[in-house]
């Protein structure tokens, strides 16, 4: 079983959002996850990079970009074991973002998420 | 204003309207080079080269993609080198020339120490490390020697035909 070899708050950022994605039977591309997480591109292309060397995560290339002019991009989304460790991760170092979620969804979270959770404990 | 202020002003914004234009391709090359500097597998290098491209595409502003590419860069480039000290640091080669140096510098000091000057220790230092250089070149000139006898020996009656 793979395990990540560091989890820090990028960390956590970035498997709150891909969580997140999963749950709305979504994927993400590396720029959507940038913008979701606030946080800067190595950074995250760090997180990534964990993710997939324990195969947590996965990625696929879109066939084209809906934008002819730009190139394709790469989309990635929990692997099966990802999807079963990952809330694990989350409900044992961010509760309060777990509980949030399944309270109120997603939109409700970002906007009420720490009202919300501070109701859950 | 004189014409050659006039013409250094056309020049500049010419400059800089050429700079904002070429910064999105400038930027495009920067985050492959960051790439391939990043990872040391050519395949992953490759996927995160496109990628990255096309990170770099969906940001907004021409500045500002290559300001993105630079993050990349240097977030590649402090990798690549924490990489490369991590790599030379335990080499047994590395540490026998840092002892070595050691020793000559030990050698300097307490030479200079016990004769109460600097310029005696200096001295010591380069006629030591004068002595070392040449006693190197000396051994190094046996090589055609071991070349030969480790080829002798390969080719001794032990070794198939």
């Amino acid at each position: 079983m793979a395990e990540i070899r560091r989890i820090t708050q990028p960390t956590l950022d970035v498997i709150e959002a891909l969580v997140d994605a999963h749950r709305r039977g979504e994927e993400l591309h590396g720029w959507a996850i940038i913008k979701a997480v606030g946080r800067t591109g190595p950074t995250v292309y760090n997180v990534l990079d964990r993710l997939e060397d324990a195969k947590w995560i996965s990625g696929r290339w879109e066939s084209e970009n809906p934008d002819p002019s730009r190139p394709r991009r790469r989309f990635y989304s929990l692997t099966g074991e990802g999807a079963r460790r990952a809330p694990a991760l989350l409900a044992e170092r961010r509760p309060g973002a777990v509980s949030a979620r399944l309270a109120g969804g997603h939109a409700f979270d970002r906007l009420f998420g720490r009202h919300v959770a501070g109701e859950a404990r | 204003m004189t014409s050659f202020e006039i013409l250094i002003g056309i020049g500049t914004g010419l400059l800089i309207n050429e700079a904002c234009d070429v910064s999105p391709w400038a930027a495009r090359k920067l985050v492959r080079i960051a790439a391939r500097l990043r990872y040391t597998d050519p395949v992953r290098a490759a996927v995160r080269a496109e990628e990255l491209t096309s990170v770099i595409e969906e940001r907004p502003g021409k500045l500002l993609k290559l300001a993105g590419a630079l993050a990349f860069w240097a977030a590649a480039c402090w990798v690549r080198a924490r990489r490369g000290r991590m790599s030379t640091v335990p080499g047994p080669l590395h540490r026998a020339l840092w002892m070595r140096a050691a020793r000559h510098i030990g050698f300097a000091i307490a030479t200079g120490l016990l004769m109460g000057s600097w310029r005696v220790g200096a001295t010591a230092f380069v006629v030591t490390l004068a002595v070392s250089w040449r006693r190197r070149r000396r051994k190094s000139r046996r090589w055609p020697a071991t070349v030969l006898a480790r080829a002798a020996t390969a080719a001794g009656p032990d070794h198939p035909a």
